[in-house]
């Protein structure tokens, strides 16, 4: 004799379906129109349906599918099932322990190449210097499975290429020998970009290399945030990491930070009140943007530096308050304009320092827009 | 709409499923009917012009072949046409013009036509009910509305299976049988088919998404598992989308034939056909190798029977030189295993794993031919090495997934799962579905296309 089910059929059958309708309902009647978690603005259902451009399945599919409830849950929990079945190197981030690593940059060395002439001609006489990080997934090979070791070996060797001229900062052998520092970690395990420390290490080797007398930190107050989850972490969509602290330093000396393109003013570059938001990497400098002027009175000259940047110099620029009177910096994602119109905008222009991730400089197409 | 879309899942088919119980037995054909034409246009609403034209040259057609019997046979060439022209533009006009374009050099000028979903089911379901009452073997359905319904059902009206008409005659006109038996059975067999398209084919997918990308630096190992993934997308997509269509029909009172049965553990291709996709393999047999003499004139003439039929399945598939090369290929390893294999007492002596395990690399290659990436080859034979770091790493995190489609592929049966189990499995089914639609967006079903 069959069985009879634990939960009988009429129930099962108007409960499961009106399960369903209710989440797809709820998902229309309840949208939001930001994830805070995902940084991105949710997409809308359009304002007027036309029958010779049709687009309402697509509208109302892509509507659904980012206002269903419980979303994070279910993006967690594919995202876990994913991992689970082997194929943790399909997520947009890869889980290597308790980090959450960006996957290794690819990209073709000679277009690259190409790029770093073209800054190098814009920069004409004005003095420059290349600094480029290597990623934190280089800095990590040996405790990886050998294929996903191999795939970082294809950057690091990305990476040499590029970096082995002369006007790039050497950063690599520095940041090799101090990777394995628990107590002052280089990278953020849940976020792309490097902490402090590592943004310290990479200002020493440029301030050896700029002949300048890199500043102690004692020059600068450190303050904490926590906790801190960062993009690789959100964009795994797996449930579970350590959260990060933000370890971040505000110079002792007077500074004044204006960002044109807000009409924003500042006497401090490091804002506390970001840690709270989505983004908690903005509290260096407010996040990004396209121009930021930065004056530093009690600067070591009044010489101008000129950053062109990617967020990684974020981090970086209060260091740089020490040695020069006024740093500017162009993001060639948020900014009008090219390369060249800042050039001449900012007067006279004493350094210009090209600070950029590796995936940036080879794969940021906006850069290579600028530079025209 | 598809059925592994937010829309379809989380309002349209909860929506339609839950009215359709409790509305009174002379509505639900009516409504059903609504239902389908809204799922049909809803992708785009300019098709319904294209249904409802094949649904009245179809239904009109039926109607007019109950005449006169001196012109029944010309009406039916008449018909048939009006019926096929649609799928003839849409689907073959660019084929055409390209061929004619490379051996004569002569280009016309028109732009190549947007495909509509699900042409070639519907079309041939119409042909099939034409064709049937041309002999008497169905009687003319005179409601446009009953009709029209068939076309259209929407369960499977865009990936099949291929209805016949006189499978659904009968169910057409008996009152709806809904209950709640049913649809429980129905929709857990839904829930069984988005999983294999939605956890198993899309992963597939991707794998060979990534290694058809990638030729040749996908290399020996990336070609054969990346081939071996295409193989498994092809069949738990559409194999999938079947179920959930049978599982639907259920739901809604139905009754479809299968379409599938477990057809990579065939011992040959001729029992591999016998088990994929079988209700395009028997529409072909009713309506074009039967008709053409079949096998009652000897073999020779049966062997040209089957050239015909298998190059015409390739052009179902698709319009390509890549589809007819691949029903052709079907067609001579056909005609040789029936001579000289099928069946014989030396081959029947092979072990069963052996039988399988060759079928299987014949049907595998064979999707090399009806996938049409040129790189594929010399990446098969390991012209390229084998394979990049990244490809290696790919096919790697895949294997898992691959060993389960293998599994489910090869092993002997299922059914002996506990009814709890399977009880337990569909809602569980659903859930990691969702999480995976949330999660990739969501991907059209392979056999959309045909």
């Amino acid at each position: 004799m069959k069985k009879k089910p634990v939960i009988p059929d009429r129930p099962a059958v108007w409960g499961g379906l009106l399960a369903l309708l209710l989440t797809g309902l709820c998902a229309l009647c309840f949208r939001q129109d930001f994830s805070g978690w995902e940084r991105r603005y949710l997409t809308g259902l359009p304002q007027t349906v036309s029958l010779t451009d049709w687009t309402l399945d697509d509208d109302l599919e892509a509507e659904l599918s980012d206002q269903i409830p419980g979303r994070r849950q279910l993006v967690s929990l594919y995202a876990q099932a994913q991992a689970l079945t082997g194929r943790s190197a399909q997520l947009d981030a890869w889980p290597l322990k308790d980090a959450f690593l960006e996957k290794p940059v690819s990209g073709s060395v000679q277009t690259a190449r190409r790029r770093v002439e073209q800054m190098k001609a814009l920069a004409g006489d004005v003095p420059c210097l290349f600094l480029t990080p290597p990623t934190h997934g280089m800095l990590r090979m040996d405790e990886m499975s050998a294929l996903r070791r191999a795939v970082y070996e294809e950057e690091e060797a990305l990476y040499q290429q590029l970096t082995e001229d002369g006007a790039f900062v050497p950063l690599r052998d520095a940041f090799l020998s101090l990777a394995a520092q628990p107590s002052q970690p280089l990278y953020y395990r849940t976020d792309h970009h490097w902490t402090l420390y590592g943004a310290y290490l990479a200002y020493r080797q440029y301030c050896a290399a700029a002949g300048l007398e890199p500043a102690a930190m004692e020059e600068f107050t450190v303050s904490e945030y926590a906790p801190f989850y960062g993009t690789t972490y959100s964009r795994s969509g797996l449930p579970f990491a350590r959260a990060d602290t933000l370890v971040c330093a505000e110079p002792k000396a007077n500074v004044h930070l204006s960002l044109p393109g807000e009409g924003l003013t500042a006497d401090h570059l490091i804002f506390p009140e970001e840690a709270e938001t989505y983004d908690g990497y903005a509290v260096y400098l407010k996040g990004n943007h396209g121009l930021t002027e930065i004056t530093a009175p009690d600067a070591e000259t009044d010489q101008t530096l000129l950053i062109f940047k990617d967020s990684f110099a974020n981090c970086l620029i209060p260091f740089l308050t020490r040695h020069y009177g006024r740093i500017l910096a162009a993001d060639a994602r948020y900014m009008d304009g090219s390369f060249r119109d800042v050039l001449k905008d900012a007067g006279k222009v004493d350094h210009i320092l090209f600070l950029y991730s590796l995936d940036s400089l080879v794969n940021d197409t906006s850069i290579t827009r600028k530079l025209r | 709409m598809i059925f592994s879309s937010f829309t379809f899942l989380l309002l349209f088919m909860p929506a339609v499923l839950l009215i359709h119980r409790v509305l009174p037995d002379k509505a639900k054909r009516p409504f059903l009917f609504a239902a389908s034409l809204l799922f049909y246009g809803w992708s785009s609403p300019v098709w319904l012009l294209l249904l409802f034209y094949v649904m009245a040259a179809d239904y009109f057609g039926a109607l007019c072949l109950t005449g006169s019997p001196a012109r029944k046979k010309a009406l039916l060439i008449l018909f048939v046409a009006l019926n096929l022209l649609p799928l003839l533009y849409f689907k073959y006009s660019a084929f055409f013009r390209d061929t004619l374009s490379s051996l004569t050099g002569v280009y016309l000028p028109f732009d190549t036509p947007a495909l509509p979903v699900g042409i070639s089911f519907f079309t041939f379901q119409g042909l099939s009910y034409l064709i049937d009452v041309y002999r008497g073997k169905v009687r003319v359905q005179r409601s446009f509305m009953l009709f029209g319904l068939y076309l259209s059902l929407f369960p499977q009206l865009v990936a099949g299976p291929i209805v016949r008409y006189a499978d659904l005659e009968a169910q057409l006109a008996a009152p709806p049988r809904v209950t709640d038996v049913g649809m429980r059975e129905g929709l857990r067999r839904f829930c069984t088919g988005l999983a294999k398209k939605v956890l198993l084919a899309d992963a597939m997918g991707q794998l060979w998404g990534k290694m058809n990308a990638s030729f040749p630096s996908a290399g020996l190992i990336g070609a054969w598992l990346g081939l071996m993934a295409f193989s498994f997308q092809i069949f738990f997509d559409f194999s999938g989308y079947s179920d959930m269509a049978l599982g639907l029909g259920r739901a809604l009172g139905f009754t479809f034939a299968e379409n599938f049965d477990r057809p990579y553990r065939s011992l040959s291709l001729t029992e591999f056909w016998r088990r994929w996709h079988m209700s395009l393999t028997g529409w072909f047999k009713e309506y074009v190798y039967i008709p053409l003499g079949g096998s009652r004139k000897g073999a020779f003439r049966r062997d040209v029977n089957l050239m015909i039929v298998w190059a015409l399945t390739g052009l179902w598939h698709g319009a390509g030189w890549n589809f007819v090369l691949w029903g052709l290929y079907f067609g001579v390893l056909l005609i040789i295993e029936k001579r000289w294999v099928y069946q014989k007492p030396w081959s029947e002596r092979i072990p069963a794993f052996l039988r399988r395990g060759l079928t299987y690399l014949i049907v595998l290659l064979g999707w090399g031919i009806f996938s049409g990436k040129n790189g594929l080859w010399g990446a098969l034979i390991g012209r390229q090495g084998l394979g990049s770091a990244q490809a290696l790493l790919d096919c790697a995190g895949f294997l898992p997934l691959l060993a389960l489609c293998v599994l489910l592929s090869f092993l002997p049966t299922w059914r002996r799962v506990p009814e709890w189990l399977k009880r337990a499995a569909a809602p569980v089914f659903m859930l990691l579905c969702l999480a995976a639609l949330a999660s990739q967006g969501y991907a059209p079903f392979v056999y959309f296309q045909f």
